[in-house]
C-alpha cells in the first residue's frame, strides 16, 4: 500500500461524489495549508497566514463551503435535508484534518450551532432566512460558535442526560419581545472576535433540570453587551481561537431562540453526534497524514544499517500504528453512518441514548488511539520526533485537545455505560 | 480473472447477453424479426401517422415547442442553480476531478482507429454521393 | 490541602545523605521562588528568564560544580555513591523547569565520563574545567547515535548509527560528520560531546569546543517542548581537537547513557510531580455532576490514582537504579552491561510512566490542561520531548534489543 486513500472505509456507503469532493478539498489543503502549517503556531494570535486559507475554503471567493447547510432557497446547498450529511461532513473533517485539525474544527464548528436550526425536521425558517445572507453572501470566511463551556465546567452542561442543564449559569429572561442574556462562557472554538454569530446554550430558570428550561439562543456577536477576551495561548490548535465571552444584559429578539421549550434541549442533544463524528474525522484525517510522514521516515532512515521499516521489531511497531489507523477509519465511518441512518427504519433518532452512547464510545476509542499512536510515532522518529519539520509532533499536540473536548473521556465513558448497561445514576 | 470480480452493471449485462446469444430460440426469434423488415411499407406507415387522425399529428407537432422549451428551461435552470450555489473554484475543481476520470487514452484510441476506417470507406462514400449527384443534376437527368 | 510531595511520593530517603537533602531543599526553594510562584511571567519572558534562572541555579547555588572534583573547586559529587543524591537534586530541578533540568543533566552526564571515579581523567579535566566551569554560564550538549540514512552504511553503537567519524592525525584527532542532531541546545552549545567512530569501527567520545574551526551550526529547529533548548543540526568539517579530548575506553558511551537515563528520569519525575501539584489543586476545587468535588467521584478518583501510581512507581524505580549505580562494581561498573541495560530499561519505563501520568491527568483538566496559562501543557510537551530524544530512534526497540541481549544472550539482534 502506498497511498493513504487505501485505508479501509465501508465503500458501500461512499457516494460517487465523495472522491471528487475530496479532490477539491485536498487541492486546497495541499496548496493553502500544508506549505504554511509549520508556521501556524506562531500565528496563533494574528492568524495572518491562517485567515487567507479559511477564506479560500469557506467564502464565496473560494470554495464557499460555509453555506452548505443552508436551504437552497436561501442560497445554500440544502445539506440539511440530505440523508448523507454525516458522511459528507466526515469527508470534509478528514480532508481538512489531514492538513490541520485546528482549521478543521474552526470550519466545522461554524456549521455546528446551525445544525440546531437547519437540519430536518427541525428547520427554523425564520432564523434560516435571518442568518443566510451572513453566510451565503459573503466572499470571506464567516464563523460561528457554540458557546457551551462555563467557568464551573463544560462536561456537566453537555451531560443533559443526567443533569438536564441544571449547572448552566448563563441565563435568559424574556422582557417584552426580547431575550435578555447574562453570563460568562469560556473556551468556545471561534471566539476571541472570530465569529459573527453565537449559538448560546442557556437556562430560562437557573438551577432547573427541566429540559423545557434549557434554551439555545442565537446572538450576533456585534450585539450590545457582548464582549470577548483575548485568545488563550494553547499547546496546539493555533488555527482555533478560544477566549472568554461575557454577556451583559444582551438583548436579542425573542424569536432568536432556536425553537422553544423542550425542542431546544432535544436539538442540543442532537448536536453531540455532529460534534463527535466530526471529531472522529479530524482524528482519522490527522492519522492519514501521520502515515504519510511516518512512511517517508521509516523508508529513508536506518536502524542497524537497514531501513527502519525492514527491521522486524520496528515493523511490529509501525504495523500496529497503521493497523490502528485502519481500524479507526472504519469505526469513524460507522459513527457517521449511525448518524445518517436516523431517517431509516433501522436507524435511531439522533438524540437517542443509543446513538449518543455509541458515537461517544467510538470517538473515545479513536481519540485514545490517536494519543497513543502519535506518541508512539514520535518515539519511532526518536530525536526527530519533536522536530516540527516532520509534522507529527504538531498533530500530537493538536489531537490531545480533541480527546479532551466535549466533556472529555470520562463523559464518553459514562454515556457509553449508561447506554450499554442501563445505568440510572451516572 | 477472479470469478468474484466485476459484478457491476455492465458485467451483468454482458453475462445476460452471453447467455441469451447462446440460446438458439432467442436468436431464431431475432432472425424472424430482422428478416421481416419491409421497407416498401414505410410510405404507408407515414401516411397513417399523418392522416389517420390529423389532430394527433398536428397536435404532436404543436407540442414540439413546449418540449424544446422544457429542455431549454431545464438546462437554463441547472446552469442558474449551479452558478448561484457553487463557486467557480469549487465547480472547476469538481469538474476537473470528473474529467480526470475519463479514459482519455481509450478516447484517443478511438480517434486513431477511426482514421483508417474513414480512410478506407471514404472512396465508397464518395462514389455513392457522386452517383446521387449525377442523378439529380440536369446533365444526369431525372430518376 | 497543601501538597507535601515527599510525604506522598514515598522513596527510600535513607539512601540520600543529609547534605544532599539539604542541597535538594535549596533547589526546591529556587524552583518555588524563581519559577513556580511566577510561572506565567517565566513562560512569557522565557528567552530572557531562562538564562537568568539557570545562572542562579548553576552558578549562584553551585549546581554546576557538583560533578567536579574538589581539585577544581567542585563539590566533589564525582563518585557513583552520589547517584541517589544527584537524582534527588535533578528531580527538584525538573519540578521547576525540565529544560533547565535537561541542560544540567547533559552537563553532569557528559562530565561524569571524565570526572567520575574511578575514571577521573585529570588531563581533560585540566583542559576543560576552567573553560566550562567559570562564572559564565556555558552550555554543553551531546550528539548521540541515532538514525542513519538509507544507502549509507555507518558504524553502529548497539544498532544505532554513529554518523560522526574520527581519525588520528599526529597529536590531534579530526572529526567529520554532516547534519548531526544534538540532544538539545545545539544552537547555544559551547561544548559538544560527540559519540564518534574510528575507521575500525571503535566507538569513542570526543569533546569538541563549539568554537573550533570547522564546526558548523545549521538553522534553528522548532521542537515540541523544552522551549529554551534551541536546537540545530551540527556539521563537523574536519574539526581538529587535541587527542586528549577523546575518550576511547570501553564503557564510556554506556556511562553517558546510564547517567542520562537516571538524571532525565529525575527531571521527568520532577515535572510530573509539579503536574501532580497542579492537578491536586484542580481536583480539589472543581465540582462535577452539579456539586460533587471531582476527586470524590470514583471515576475521576481512579484517574487521579493512576497519575499518583505512575509517578510513585517511576520514582521508586529511579531510586533503585541510583542505588545500584551507587555501588556499581558488583555489576561491572557504571558502563558495564548490567547497569547499562537496567538504566535503559528503567529510563524507558520512567519516561513512559511520566507521560502516561500527564496524559491521564490532563483528561480531568479538559481545556485548562491544554492552555499555557495552567502550565500543565508545558510539562506534557517537555516530558514527551525528553522521551523521544532519549529513544534516539525506533521508539523503545533499541532498549528492547539491549534487554534481549542481556537477558537472553542474543547474538544476532541489532548490535
Amino acid at each position: 500500500m502506498k497511498h493513504f486513500d487505501n485505508f479501509s472505509r465501508p465503500l458501500e456507503y461512499i457516494s460517487p461524489m465523495d472522491k471528487h469532493l475530496r479532490t477539491v478539498i485536498r487541492k486546497w489543503a495541499d496548496e493553502e495549508v500544508i506549505p504554511f502549517r509549520r508556521r501556524f503556531d506562531e500565528d496563533w494570535k494574528e492568524h495572518k497566514l491562517i485567515e487567507p486559507a479559511f477564506d479560500k475554503l469557506m467564502g464565496n471567493k473560494g470554495l464557499g463551503l460555509q453555506k452548505a447547510l443552508f436551504p437552497e432557497e436561501l442560497g445554500g446547498w440544502g445539506l440539511g435535508h440530505s440523508d448523507n450529511t454525516f458522511m459528507i461532513s466526515y469527508a470534509l473533517s478528514e480532508e481538512v484534518g489531514r492538513a490541520d485539525t485546528g482549521m478543521a474544527v474552526a470550519f466545522l464548528v461554524t456549521l455546528w450551532p446551525l445544525t440546531t436550526i437547519l437540519i430536518e425536521p427541525h428547520v427554523n425558517w425564520r432564523l434560516a432566512k435571518e442568518f443566510a445572507p451572513m453566510f451565503c453572501d459573503c466572499d470571506r470566511a464567516v464563523f460561528s460558535a457554540l458557546t457551551m463551556t462555563e467557568p464551573q465546567g463544560g462536561a456537566d452542561i453537555e451531560n443533559i442526560g443526567l443533569l438536564g442543564g441544571k449547572t448552566l449559569r448563563t441565563t435568559a429572561r424574556i422582557d417584552g419581545d426580547e431575550w435578555v442574556i447574562n453570563g460568562h462562557k469560556l473556551w468556545p472554538t471561534n471566539s476571541a472576535g472570530v465569529s459573527r454569530l453565537f449559538g448560546v446554550p442557556c437556562t430560562t430558570k437557573p438551577g432547573s433540570n427541566d429540559r423545557d428550561d434549557f434554551a439555545i439562543i442565537f446572538v450576533p456577536t456585534d450585539t450590545k453587551g457582548v464582549s470577548e477576551g483575548n485568545p488563550y495561548e494553547k499547546a496546539g490548535m493555533a488555527a482555533d481561537k478560544n477566549s472568554d465571552i461575557w454577556f451583559e444584559d444582551v438583548r436579542v429578539p425573542s424569536w432568536y431562540r432556536a425553537h422553544g421549550p423542550g425542542l431546544d434541549a432535544r436539538t442540543f442533544l442532537e448536536i453531540i453526534p455532529w460534534g463527535q463524528v466530526a471529531s472522529c474525522g479530524f482524528l482519522t484525517g490527522a492519522m492519514l497524514n501521520l502515515y504519510e510522514r511516518l512512511y517517508e521516515f521509516v523508508s529513508t532512515r536506518t536502524y542497524c544499517n537497514s531501513v527502519l521499516k525492514e527491521n522486524d521489531a520496528v515493523a511490529g511497531v509501525i504495523g500496529r500504528i497503521a493497523g490502528d489507523i485502519d481500524i479507526c477509519r472504519i469505526l469513524g465511518h460507522e459513527a457517521a453512518r449511525i448518524g445518517d441512518r436516523r431517517n431509516m427504519p433501522y436507524g435511531n433518532e439522533l438524540g437517542s441514548e443509543e446513538t449518543i452512547g455509541k458515537i461517544r464510545n467510538i470517538k473515545d476509542f479513536i481519540s485514545d488511539k490517536s494519543v497513543e499512536i502519535f506518541g508512539r510515532a514520535m518515539d519511532v522518529l526518536g530525536a526527530y520526533g519533536p522536530d516540527r519539520n516532520w509534522d507529527i509532533e504538531k498533530h500530537w499536540r493538536d489531537v490531545k485537545i480533541i480527546q479532551l473536548w466535549m466533556g472529555g473521556k470520562q463523559l464518553c465513558q459514562m454515556e457509553s455505560a449508561r447506554y450499554f448497561f442501563d445505568c440510572k445514576t451516572l | 480473472m477472479n470469478a468474484n470480480q466485476n459484478r457491476g452493471v455492465i458485467d451483468t449485462t454482458n453475462r445476460m447477453l452471453a447467455y441469451l446469444l447462446n440460446k438458439p430460440a432467442f436468436k431464431e426469434n431475432l432472425r424472424i424479426v430482422l428478416k421481416n423488415i419491409d421497407p416498401e411499407s414505410s410510405p404507408e406507415l407515414v401516411k397513417t401517422l399523418l392522416w389517420q387522425d390529423i389532430e394527433v399529428s398536428l397536435g404532436l407537432l404543436g407540442a414540439l415547442p413546449d418540449v424544446a422549451n422544457s429542455l431549454i428551461r431545464a438546462i437554463d435552470e441547472v446552469l442558474v442553480q449551479i452558478n448561484d450555489k457553487f463557486t467557480p473554484e469549487l465547480l472547476a475543481g469538481f469538474i476537473g476531478s470528473l474529467l480526470d476520470e475519463i479514459d482519455a487514452v481509450r478516447l484517443q484510441h478511438i480517434i486513431q482507429n477511426l482514421q483508417p476506417l474513414v480512410r478506407d470507406i471514404s472512396p465508397l462514400l464518395k462514389d455513392f454521393l457522386q452517383q446521387i449527384h449525377n442523378q439529380i443534376t440536369p446533365d444526369g437527368g431525372q430518376p | 490541602m497543601s501538597v507535601e510531595l515527599d510525604k506522598l511520593f514515598i522513596y527510600p530517603k535513607h539512601w540520600v545523605n543529609e547534605d544532599a537533602h539539604s542541597f535538594a531543599a535549596t533547589i526546591r526553594q529556587w524552583a518555588d521562588k524563581e519559577i513556580i510562584s511566577d510561572r506565567l511571567n517565566y513562560q512569557q519572558n522565557y528567552s530572557r528568564l531562562f538564562p537568568e534562572k539557570s545562572r542562579k541555579l548553576g552558578i549562584d547555588i553551585g549546581l554546576k560544580r557538583l560533578v567536579l572534583p574538589d581539585k577544581y573547586d567542585g563539590y566533589g559529587w564525582n563518585s557513583p555513591s552520589y547517584a541517589p543524591a544527584i537524582l534527588t537534586a535533578f528531580t527538584e530541578i525538573g519540578r521547576g523547569d525540565a529544560a533547565i533540568g535537561l541542560v544540567n543533566a547533559l552537563e553532569y552526564a557528559i562530565f561524569a565520563t571524565i570526572t567520575m571515579q574511578p575514571n577521573l581523567k585529570y588531563d581533560l579535566c585540566d583542559a576543560l574545567a576552567q573553560r566550562y566551569f567559570s562564572d559564565k554560564l556555558k552550555t554543553p550538549t551531546a550528539i548521540l547515535p541515532g538514525a542513519g540514512l538509507n544507502n549509507q552504511k555507518t558504524p553502529l553503537f548497539r544498532g544505532m548509527s554513529v554518523l560522526a567519524g574520527i581519525a588520528d592525525d599526529d597529536n590531534e584527532s579530526v572529526i567529520s560528520g554532516t547534519n548531526l542532531r544534538p540532544f538539545g541546545f545545539g544552537k547555544s552549545a559551547d561544548l559538544l560531546c560527540v559519540v564518534c567512530a574510528q575507521s575500525n569501527g571503535k566507538i569513542c567520545l570526543a569533546f569538541v569546543p563549539a568554537d573550533s574551526l570547522g564546526v558548523k551550526k545549521g538553522l534553528p529547529i522548532k521542537q515540541t517542548g523544552l522551549d529554551a533548548s534551541e536546537n540545530t543540526d551540527i556539521s563537523f568539517e574536519s574539526v581538529r581537537i587535541p587527542k586528549e579530548y577523546v575518550i576511547s575506553r570501553d564503557g564510556a558511551v554506556e556511562e553517558l547513557y546510564v547517567w542520562l537515563n537516571l538524571l532525565l528520569g529525575g527531571v521527568s519525575i520532577g515535572a510530573a510531580m509539579n503536574f501532580f501539584e497542579i492537578l491536586t489543586d484542580w481536583a480539589q476545587n472543581r465540582t462535577i455532576k452539579g456539586g460533587m468535588p471531582m476527586k470524590e467521584n470514583p471515576l475521576c478518583a481512579s484517574v487521579l490514582a493512576t497519575v499518583a501510581q505512575e509517578i510513585t512507581s517511576a520514582r521508586l524505580l529511579c531510586y533503585s537504579l541510583s542505588q545500584i549505580m551507587a555501588d556499581p562494581f558488583a555489576w561491572g561498573g557504571i558502563g558495564g552491561e548490567g547497569i547499562y541495560t537496567i538504566a535503559r530499561m528503567i529510563g524507558s519505563s520512567v519516561q513512559d510512566s511520566a507521560i502516561n501520568a500527564l496524559n491521564r491527568g490532563m483528561e480531568l483538566m479538559g481545556s485548562a490542561g491544554y492552555a499555557k496559562e495552567w502550565h500543565v501543557e508545558k510539562h506534557w510537551r517537555d516530558i514527551k520531548t525528553v522521551q523521544a530524544c532519549l529513544c534516539g530512534i525506533a521508539a523503545d526497540i533499541p532498549v528492547k534489543m539491549d534487554i534481549a541481549r542481556f537477558f537472553y544472550d542474543c547474538k544476532e539482534v541489532c548490535s
